[in-house]
């Protein structure tokens, strides 16, 4: 047998960073618990190498004979995650350390999390999308459920883990439905495989995948209507895991949602009106609804459906043009950046404050901290994609790709929802400049937390004036 | 002699079952068992369409899928004791009733 | 090297900005004087470019006829360049820009509160602004469009009067529901114009957005555009019945923001209608014209009729600036020569003059901290210098002879009464009502009884004439001889007009 298409390079980031995953389990147990301050480093350390070979990749060949790609779609999405990454675990560490969480465990369970992240977005066959999957979801379910002696935090796993298995029940027959009726598991050889049963009975078993197929991934995406799962998990799960969860579980899932809605442009007639329909809902509710929150956390919850909703318009775009997958990849980055950053400030502030996330907290937090202040309201922009930040660039190829396909009604809605959203990103600015605050005293920030919101507002300013440093990695996807 | 299309009934059929459980039950036990039952639906339609298109990749996908089913059962059943420790009941009602009102803080 | 003027103009207070930043929280005088240096460059510069400026050149569709272009790739996947340049309608707005940004550095003297803050905001509106003017590329245009909105905001919600929050986050919206419209047009523009985002090359392709055979939502696509960027435009400007949040906007604002707002911000409307609006959809422009006319002379004749009703003296000129904004809006309608000239300096003259009467305002707030204007009364008496720079201010504002308003006036006046001979006359009346409600509020304010409570207000000071001097030196220079500013624009005028007329 020739094993020359193993090629186990091909899979370097996520050994890397499964292997760390397993290095900080085994060092836990072998320093019974007395090291677990200095584990955070080995897992950065791994993240870093990974994210270095994302950088420079050692090759650019598939792996294990197709399964695992290398294209620009592959390490594009392998960044994302491991930029959430590199910005959530110090903040992480020190807020499970805070909380007396187990930290040993919230580094391997993120590791192992992000392992099936990055497997998502470099899948190249339906067995390794599903194995990633799941991998990501399990691992999630765990760290939902890491502070277990709170009520929130069980009730957040719980359903967490009912809605997510559901959804893979979806996922997996769908697949199968597919994957049957195409012949081949090779993703992107269903078109043609599809192509060769058009106009037969198996047809419509293939078009009966496709739909239970993409109403599994719109359930792991939080999109509407299968968003009843997101508040109650989003403010129920620890603020880190929320984060790592709206973050980078997000952004793989559409990365794996885009490869899928990529091979199946022949059949688009098909899903591009359910997927509009769900993008548009999305957009309206998600937007709504963040708007009327009075707690931040729920708020960002919620905005993070929004946001699902402006990806999926992107996605739509891709049953027109495969191109448009590079503007939802491109979304991706700034989003993860300002949104893990806004979490981690979250838990600082409402620690400093009320303790459950109420708006109020805010009040008055430019005479307590001023550079806080003022990036919180640079990230809450940047979200909201006001140029010249990332978050501009990113919204602006969605609706470029959504126009070039001639879907401008929904473009327009985008648009017009977004007005509402920086409605409701500007409530927490207002608070902390035009207020007076509750509680005097400064506000100080510790080390980890200020370099992840230094590194995250810098990102966004620079990706928004150079978006060459991203959108150059980005080129090539979808074609 | 069963050919293809019956077997696919039968999966489908089991899938509907399955998703009628989870919507309708609200025991999360009796939830997980009918999730397994979708899931095993699906095995069944890939060791079908495997057998009929002789193919071995369908019961490959089967293979991995049911290892999966396995590993995303124990962490279930972790949360739901979990659950069970702290509320004395595994059903989805009355544990949303102890919650209350207090599920926002962290 | 010389065309990085624009570049530096733009960018020089960004970078004055970020000094400020740094600077020690409590050398006052240091941050005011940096925010001064940093503002002086752009207006040095601009004195520069208004001296070289190649009068003969055309500009508006012709990139030749552009002055210190610089054009360079800044997002080659999508054809976004950082394009920019000047042309005669750019010319004065720049100028006006940069001055009335300098003048209000020292406008802002008396403000306590977070100082690094403020300055380092206005600083970075400046940049908005200039950029703005600059830009010959759309997305670039649209990014410096809403660069100026986030420091706009700020300066009205932390600096401003008692109800700023209100009126910063109204402005905000107001302004932002615009711009959004504006960025699907430009989309829509991008795929139907051969994928460039350069103004130039779009107007080229006015032909192709013009064929009636274009559709967008099942409408004609070139008149669905139009209308939309209009809007955009129009709630900047403001023209009736967006205008709402521009008393509530200067009311709570800080003086010197105020005259920002007035001065350049306002321009901004119209300078967008005759940059873009018109020279990319010439049919849709005709279409309109008339439209457009009527909705300025309702602006003509309901502002003059809000200010007259108006107790607050800032309110006041807050809705004269509606009435005076609306001479442009028909000079532009006309398509004339004389009727665009009229509109181009009118945007100029008006940016002087109204900066010099909210600065009068700004002088007699700060000593009596209300400006209700039947609490005040014989202000002649006690404060004759000041009275005397009103006067000028006043009389310029209803369009006096001998001062810079007039001749523009009349400009738009001849032009329009070509096209609209009806709409002309009912405008007229605008002046009527505006020599009432100046005429009347003077006498209130400054002729009468004294009264006794103000007996002591102390005399207008060195700091505040020397805001208010130049601007007044200028009102009058160009009322007696408008040639200098009107020779920067008269070719581009004109041009824009044949490319509409000729269509």
């Amino acid at each position: 047998m020739d094993f020359s298409g193993l090629n186990v390079a091909a899979l370097l980031p996520e050994l890397l960073v499964s292997g760390g995953g397993l290095l900080v389990m085994a060092l836990h147990a072998a320093f019974r618990g007395r090291q677990d301050r200095q584990l955070v480093w080995v897992s950065l350390a791994s993240v870093v190498a990974a994210l270095a070979f994302c950088l420079n990749p050692l090759t650019v060949e598939p792996g294990y004979f197709g399964s695992a790609l290398s294209d620009p779609m592959a390490f594009a999405g392998r960044i994302t995650v491991l930029a959430a990454l590199v910005l959530l675990l110090p903040g992480g560490v020190a807020y499970a350390r805070s909380r007396n969480l187990p930290q040993a465990e919230y580094l391997s369970l993120s590791l192992f999390a992000a392992t099936g992240m990055m497997a998502l977005a470099s899948a190249g066959d339906l067995i390794v999308l599903f194995l990633a999957v799941e991998v990501l979801s399990i691992s999630l379910y765990c760290l939902a459920g890491l502070m277990g002696e709170r009520e929130s935090s069980r009730q957040a796993a719980l359903t967490y883990f009912l809605a997510g298995s559901f959804a893979s029940g979806f996922l997996l027959f769908g697949m199968a439905l597919l994957s049957g009726s195409a012949g081949t598991l090779d993703i992107a050889a269903l078109g043609t495989g599809l192509a060769r049963v058009s106009g037969t009975g198996t047809q419509w078993v293939a078009l009966g995948g496709v739909v239970l197929m993409i109403a599994g991934l719109l359930f792991k995406v939080g999109a509407v209507p299968f968003h009843s799962w997101v508040a109650e998990v989003y403010s129920g799960s620890p603020t880190v895991v929320t984060a790592f969860m709206s973050t980078a579980a997000k952004a793989a899932a559409f990365a794996g949602f885009g490869r899928v809605l990529l091979a199946l442009g022949s059949v688009s007639e098909a899903w591009v009106p359910l997927v509009g329909i769900c993008a548009g809902a999305t957009m309206i509710l998600g937007n709504f609804t963040a708007l009327v929150q009075g707690n931040f956390k729920r708020m960002l919850a919620f905005s993070s459906v929004a946001h699902a909703g402006y990806l999926l318009l992107g996605l739509m775009a891709v049953g027109a043009a495969g191109e448009s997958l590079e503007a939802v990849i491109f979304y991706l980055l700034p989003y993860v950046l300002a949104n893990a950053a806004l979490f981690l400030v979250a838990a600082k502030v409402s620690q400093a404050g009320s303790g459950n996330y109420k708006l109020d907290d805010y009040k008055g937090l430019a005479r307590r901290n001023p550079w806080l202040a003022g990036l919180l309201a640079l990230l809450l922009l940047g979200l909201a994609g006001m140029p010249p930040l990332a978050g501009f660039m990113g919204k602006f190829m969605v609706f470029s790709a959504a126009v070039r396909a001639g879907h401008t009604g929904l473009a327009v809605l985008g648009i017009l929802t977004s007005v509402v959203a920086v409605f409701t990103y500007l409530r927490p600015v207002v608070y902390a400049w035009f207020h007076e605050p509750e509680e005097s005293g400064a506000l100080n920030l510790d080390g980890g937390l200020a370099f992840v919101v230094w590194v995250a507002g810098a990102g966004l300013l620079l990706l928004g004036l150079w978006p060459r440093l991203w959108l150059d990695l980005c080129a090539g996807i979808g074609v | 002699m069963p050919t293809l299309n019956h077997y696919l009934l039968l999966a489908i059929l089991l899938f509907g079952l399955g998703v009628t459980g989870v919507l309708i039950r609200r025991n999360a036990l009796v939830i997980l068992m009918c999730v397994e039952l979708m899931l095993n639906a699906a095995n069944l339609a890939l060791v079908a369409f495997g057998r009929s298109g002789g193919s071995l990749e369908g019961q490959a996908f089967a293979f991995f899928s049911m290892t999966v089913a396995a590993a995303e059962v124990a962490v279930g059943l972790a949360i739901v004791v979990l659950i069970f420790r702290h509320s004395g009941s595994t059903d989805l009602e009355s544990i949303r009733l102890v919650g209350g009102g207090a599920r926002e803080e962290q | 090297m010389e065309q990085w003027v624009l570049t530096l103009m733009t960018f020089v207070p960004l970078l004055g900005a970020a000094v400020i930043t740094f600077l020690p929280k409590d050398q006052h005088n240091l941050i005011r004087w940096t925010a001064a240096a940093f503002a002086a460059v752009p207006l040095l510069l601009a004195f520069w470019v208004w001296q070289t400026f190649n009068r003969a050149g055309v500009g508006v569709d012709d990139l030749a006829g552009f002055q210190y272009v610089v054009k360079l790739p800044w997002i080659p996947a999508y054809n976004i360049e950082y394009f920019i340049g000047v042309d005669g309608l750019s010319a004065p707005m720049v100028l006006l820009t940069a001055l009335l940004s300098f003048l209000c550095i020292f406008a802002s003297w008396g403000i306590s509160k977070q100082l690094k803050g403020y300055f380092a905001l206005f600083l970075l509106l400046e940049t908005g602004m200039m950029g703005t003017f600059v830009s010959l590329d759309f997305i670039l245009f649209y990014v410096f469009w809403e660069v100026m909105l986030l420091p706009m905001y700020f300066l009205i919600g932390i600096w401003g009067g008692p109800r700023r929050e209100y009126a910063a986050i109204k402005f905000f919206l107001y302004t932002l529901a615009g711009s959004v419209l504006m960025l699907v047009g430009i989309l829509a523009l991008y795929f139907q114009g051969g994928q460039t985002f350069s103004l130039i090359e779009l107007m080229a392709h006015a032909r192709d957005f013009a064929n009636p055979a274009l559709t967008i939502f099942g409408m004609n696509f070139a008149k669905v555009l139009f209308v939309a960027f209009f809007i955009g435009f129009a709630i900047k400007v403001p023209v009736w019945p967006f205008h709402t949040w521009l008393p509530d906007a200067h009311v709570e604002a800080p003086t010197a923001i105020s005259v920002i707002l007035a001065g350049v911000l306002l321009k901004m409307g119209t300078y967008g209608m005759m940059r873009i609006s018109m020279p990319i959809f010439p049919g849709a422009m005709q279409d309109f014209a008339f439209a457009i006319a009527v909705l300025g002379v309702i602006n003509i004749l309901y502002g003059a009729y809000c200010a007259m009703a108006q107790e607050d003296l800032k309110k006041l000129v807050a809705y004269s600036s509606v009435s005076h904004m609306g001479y442009v809006m028909l000079g532009m309608a006309a398509l004339t020569p004389q009727g665009m000239t009229g509109a181009a300096l009118q945007m100029f003259n008006h940016g002087t003059i109204t900066a010099m009467m909210f600065l009068l305002v700004g002088v007699v707030y700060d000593r009596a901290h209300h400006r209700q204007i039947n609490g005040f009364g014989g202000l002649g008496a006690v404060m004759p210098v000041y009275t005397g720079v009103a006067m000028l201010a006043f009389f310029a504002s209803m369009g006096l002879p001998g001062l810079s308003g007039f001749i523009a006036e009349v400009l738009v006046f001849l032009g329009a009464f070509q096209s609209y001979k009806w709409l002309t006359f009912l405008s007229a009346l605008g002046i009527i009502l505006t020599a009432g409600y100046l005429l009347w509020m003077i006498k209130r304010v400054f002729l009468g009884p004294l009264n006794e409570k103000y007996k002591d207000m102390p005399e207008i000071n060195a700091r505040e004439l020397f805001t208010l001097v130049p601007i007044g030196l200028i009102v009058i220079y160009l009322g007696i001889y408008p040639i200098p500013v009107m020779d920067l624009m008269d070719g581009a005028t004109e041009r824009l007009v044949t490319l509409v007329t000729s269509f």
